[in-house]
């Protein structure tokens, strides 16, 4: 009798150990053990991506040459088209330093590109994140910012020897200071999850209150202020689909919607700020 | 033989890991179309229904760990929503047939459900209200269910079965500890 | 005997239990009735005490010109502030008291105030968020450790603001920077901004904090509430139109914890924006009035008028001062600096001066409409004329005069004669017809009720004295006691140039139904070829040769009349320099009337030569926007140069 007694409390007394654990362990062992559970599983998580990418390079050797040859073709115009626009882009650096010199303005931060291979998607109902293949040793650090080529992805959360955690756009807890196209008032972006099941979604705030949406077919293209001092300016980040009236009267609330691309992300780059301009 | 009997939670977890990890893999395809498959209640409910109390939480905390490992919410969420599920699990065991089939999808099933809701409690909490969408969660539940569904039976008896090649007669030795 | 004793006693203790019953019963009725008939009550009353309501204030609606333009609008104030409510928050403040009670007590130095030593504790956690947000935006800011205090005893539901007024830019930095988590977050609340900075100063007006109004059907009237400050209309139109720029409180109603602090948001009712105000004014006008003050004088006013419609088309006074120092609240520094310039005041609508020689205008119409003179009456101008044994003087001597010359030359001697032939009823009538000795009713605050038409009657009861010719002599040239505002000389100008007599002038942009419901003019009664008299008069005045010459355009036919009158200060005259006018003179649009006072004693100050190129710069500006008002001699001109 007093053991079936004792069997029965076992599980409480497990629950209360475990309790235990969560409230009194030191952060410092917390962070270890966290650490360390992600660090014996990442190789795993790579290994898989490799896996993907040789599947996906076999994919591509059973193509028939016709169809590779049609694929070449289209990427050598794309990229004849890509050299003028690099060719303009340099041009307009040159003026843009100009003008930057002339009126005195202080120089923009300097990023370099780390192109880093997606490892694994973490899309739940509550958070997106997900796992890129470059690290620590790779020089990434924790708050980089990550785009595609359709603009914002997020930031960098967490950096790992091989891997780092790459907050999405959509999450809550990303908020970066962005403009609408063509406006230079500063407003607040704020990821609000995938309201819409399949669309990545996001709420702008202080939208002021003179903007209106008045063709639906061509909303306001919101991109990155570049003021904040983590994101550079001009990058895409949505479109704002939705307004309405802000908490303070002041300002208008609106709805954004994000690419539906960033649920799809195979090769994001990761923006690490050079030496001479430290992250605020 | 004795050992590995005395360890069996270490077979269950990697077993556990694996379908985390195959799953993991799924979801990556998934993504795309807005679905994330969880089963992590499937594996609590065969670490509770079929394992005794002390290997079942055993073989569900580094799972549990290595869940909390990649998640926003603060470390150890899933940790005690597992344990304390574990824990619930194995108190009203007793009061159904624990080996049979339909019991134990009806278990993961709820159990799913169930982190799903504890997930929900704890975004809204520490993520707050913005990133949470009751269809999103919704569809994710009955993708997850069908999931369950189709799996458990077939995820219990392979366990079950690559346990025995240990030596260890799980069907025995809840035949005896009744 | 104990079966006997035990039934005795039995007896009693049923009157024992009968007592115990009813005392349960009193107590359990008790209980019956405050849990379940008076537990409304309870549960209100634990509403009360366990909810806060805090009310925002709506922003102010905006003020527009007539095209629409943004003349005052609402400024985001962004600042960083750290909610005190936040559970980290909380937690700083009692671990780092309790830290430091404990170092104190560690190093035996005793201590004289539990209360300070916690307000001290605050001020250092508060200050170690501000070392934070400072190191972000490179500030050197720090926290007031009474301020903390007050706030918290006033208003601890409210978040306390670490820094005002941040830089878009450092908004910016802290949004991208600052955990969404954290208690230190970007906060907006909304002063007044003026684009246009001094322009319409006066007009416009300005704002000051006030308590917020609470509307009846606002939710939570029972519950103890919170209010940040809300703005009302101090002056101008601000003030005039606060019921319908306030905006709709907005109120949110919080569960506290028993210290007072937030725990859950239940109710929300957003603010909502009060409404916008189109104002007669145009900026263009305004700004072109403004840079023609800017040149031409220091001390005055300036009013433009839409004839037709009777709306402020600009109204400056001087000295004025920039309305954004105004805002959010008028420092100390700044009240002094606009109260030493003496500048609060709105000259245009509150500034009484003699009208001088604009005034020689009703004088001829008096004339004209008593039937003393006609158009083609002539007096000889010597450069002075006698009323009994006292000499008025004329600026010139002009020979021959007829109305016309009169008006052009501002012939004294001219206006003297007309005026004592018509008499002091007479004139004092005719500016009373026109409204002279009334407020405008302008629909701006504090217009003035001290002008002042002299007549017989006037002075009898004021003085019980009789009336002197010489009197009548000074009044025909619009001196004495005579006293008007730049505004009233704008509406009179209006109405002469269109032979009516018009009043109510609005700065409130008329709709047509608005328009359609404007009091109908009053005829000024001249027979139109009288009429035209006074005008080619006027017309003459700004002429190559007249006294207005400053005020010429190209291509525009501007009838006016400029003036100088003095004041009689202790130790001398200050001259005041007026110009009236109107133009075109064929079909009048517009009315412009400029004052300048003058800042020295006993100088010359001539209305020519300071005020008129200052309306010069306001009908340029107006005729530019409106070429089809131009002369059509000029248009034609122009269409037949062109090919």
């Amino acid at each position: 009798m007093p053991k079936k007694r004792l069997f029965s409390i076992k599980p409480f007394v497990v629950l209360f150990g475990v309790f235990a654990f969560w409230i009194f362990a030191p952060l410092a062992i917390k962070v270890t053990v966290k650490s360390a559970f992600h660090e014996f599983q990442a190789p795993f998580s790579v290994g898989a991506s490799y896996v993907r990418e040789l599947q996906n390079f076999w994919a591509a050797r059973l193509k028939s040459k016709s169809e590779l040859y049609e694929a070449g073709k289209d990427l050598a115009r794309l990229n004849a088209t890509y050299e003028l626009d690099i060719l303009e882009n340099q041009s307009l650096k040159q003026e843009v330093a100009r003008l930057e010199a002339l009126l005195g303005l202080p120089a923009r931060p300097g990023y370099k590109y780390e192109i880093a291979r997606v490892v694994s998607r973490d899309f739940n109902s509550w958070w997106q994140q997900i796992e890129i293949r470059k690290g620590s040793l790779h020089g990434i650090p924790v708050g980089a910012p990550v785009v595609f080529s359709g603009g914002v992805v997020g930031r960098v959360r967490t950096v790992h020897q091989y891997t780092s955690t790459v907050e999405l756009l959509s999450n809550s807890h990303l908020r970066m200071a962005v403009v609408i196209e063509g406006d230079n008032r500063p407003m607040s972006f704020r990821g609000a999850g995938y309201t819409q099941f399949r669309s990545p979604t996001g709420l702008a705030e202080y939208v002021p209150t003179d903007i209106r949406l008045i063709d639906p077919a061509s909303p306001p293209r919101i991109v990155t202020s570049g003021i904040g001092g983590v994101f550079p300016a001009g990058l895409p980040v949505g479109y704002l689909t939705r307004l309405k009236p802000g908490a303070s009267g002041m300002f208008q609330d609106g709805e954004v919607r994000l690419d539906t691309n960033l649920s799809n992300l195979s090769e994001v780059a990761v923006l690490v700020r050079l030496e001479e301009t430290p992250l605020p | 033989m004795k050992f590995i009997s005395r360890n069996r939670w270490l077979i269950v977890t990697l077993a556990h890991y694996v379908t985390l990890f195959v799953f993991s893999q799924i979801n990556f395809y998934l993504s795309p179309y807005g679905i994330n498959i969880m089963v992590t209640g499937m594996l609590l409910s065969f670490s509770s229904l079929i394992l005794n109390h002390t290997q079942g939480s055993l073989s569900l905390i580094p799972i549990a760990l290595y869940l909390d490992s990649s998640s926003p919410l603060p470390f150890g969420t899933t940790l005690i929503t597992l344990i304390g599920l574990h824990c619930v699990a194995i108190l009203f065991r007793y009061q159904f047939r624990r080996e049979s089939a339909g019991i134990s999808i009806a278990v993961s099933l709820i159990a799913n459900v169930a982190i799903h809701l504890i997930y929900t409690l704890f975004a809204i909490t520490y993520l707050g209200t913005n990133s949470v969408s009751a269809l999103h969660i919704g569809v994710n539940i009955v993708a997850s269910g069908l999931a369950i569904a189709l799996l458990n039976t077939h995820y219990f008896k392979t366990l079950v079965e690559f346990l025995g090649l240990f030596g260890i007669n799980i069907a025995q030795e809840q035949r005896q500890s009744r | 005997m104990n079966t006997e004793n035990t039934k005795k006693y039995q007896s009693r203790l049923w009157i024992f239990y009968g007592i115990l019953a009813l005392l349960l019963a009193i107590l359990y009725s008790g209980l019956f009735y405050r849990q379940l008939i008076e537990s409304e009550s309870y549960v209100e009353r634990e509403k009360i005490q366990n909810q806060r309501r805090i009310l925002t204030p709506g922003p102010r609606g905006n003020l527009l010109d007539r095209e629409g333009r943004v003349l005052v609008a609402n400024k985001p104030k962004f600042s960083a502030v750290v909610f005190l409510s936040e559970g980290q928050v909380q937690d700083a403040f009692d671990n780092h008291y309790w830290s430091m009670v404990r170092d104190y007590r560690a190093n035996g130095t005793p201590i004289e105030s539990y209360s300070e030593l916690r307000i001290l504790s605050r001020a250092m956690v508060l200050q170690s968020y501000l070392k934070g947000v400072n190191e972000l935006i490179g500030r050197e800011e720090e926290v007031d450790a009474n301020a903390i205090t007050r706030h918290l005893n006033i208003n601890p539901l409210l978040p306390y603001p670490l820094i005002h007024n941040l830089e878009p830019e450092e908004f910016a930095v802290l949004l991208e920077s600052l955990p969404v988590e954290s208690p230190v977050q970007v906060y907006v609340s909304n002063m007044r901004h003026y684009p246009y900075e001094n322009a319409a100063t006066h007009a416009l007006g300005y704002v000051g904090f006030s308590p917020l109004e609470v509307e009846s059907d606002m939710p939570g009237q029972d519950l103890k509430t919170f209010a940040t400050k809300g703005f009302y209309g101090r002056n101008g139109i601000e003030k005039r139109f606060d019921d319908e720029l306030q905006g709709k409180t907005g109120s949110e109603i919080w569960i506290v914890d028993p210290s007072g602090y937030q725990v859950e948001s239940v109710q929300r009712q957003y603010p909502q924006k009060g409404k916008d105000i189109e104002l007669s004014i145009d900026i263009d006008i305004q700004l072109a009035g403004e840079s023609g003050y800017d040149l031409y004088g220091d001390k005055g006013a300036l009013v433009a008028i839409d004839i037709e419609r009777m709306e402020i088309l600009a109204m400056l006074s001087r000295p004025d001062y920039d309305l954004n120092r105004t805002s959010p609240l008028i420092t100390n520094e700044v009240f002094k600096e606009i109260n030493d310039a003496k500048a609060w005041e709105n000259k245009a609508i509150r500034g009484l001066y003699p009208p001088g020689s604009p005034f020689k205008l009703i004088t001829a119409i008096a004339g004209l409409k008593s039937g003393k003179i006609d158009e083609t009456t002539v007096f000889e101008c010597d450069g002075g004329h006698y009323v009994g044994n006292r000499r008025f003087p004329c600026m010139g001597h002009h020979g021959v005069v007829d109305l016309r010359t009169a008006i052009e030359k501002s012939c004294n001697e001219y206006f003297y004669k007309v005026g004592l032939q018509t008499g002091v009823d007479n004139l004092s009538r005719e500016a009373i017809y026109m409204r002279l000795n009334e407020p405008t009713y302008v629909d701006l605050p504090n217009e003035t009720r001290g002008m002042l038409t002299p007549s017989r009657e006037w002075k009898k009861a004021r003085y019980n004295e009789s009336w002197y010719p010489y009197e009548t002599a000074n009044i025909s040239i619009g001196q004495g006691a005579l006293t008007v505002t730049p505004l009233q000389m704008a509406v009179t100008v209006a109405s002469i140039s269109k032979n009516q007599v018009y009043s109510h002038p609005t700065i409130v942009k008329q709709t047509p139904e608005q328009l359609a419901r404007r009091p109908v003019p009053k005829p000024l009664g001249l027979p139109p070829s009288v009429h035209q008299a006074i005008l080619d008069g006027m017309d003459r005045v700004v002429s190559s040769t007249g006294t207005a010459r400053r005020a010429v355009i190209d291509g525009v036919s501007i009838g006016g009349k400029t003036g100088t009158a003095q004041i009689n200060k202790k130790d001398g005259n200050l001259e005041l320099a007026w110009f009236v006018g109107f133009a075109p003179v064929e079909d009048p649009k517009i009315a412009v009337v400029a004052l300048v006072e003058g800042q020295k004693l006993n100088e010359s100050f001539g209305g020519g030569t300071y005020a008129a190129p200052m309306a010069r710069y306001v009908f340029e500006a107006y005729f530019e926007k409106h070429p089809e008002y131009r002369d059509a001699v000029t248009q034609t001109t122009a269409s037949v140069a062109l090919p």
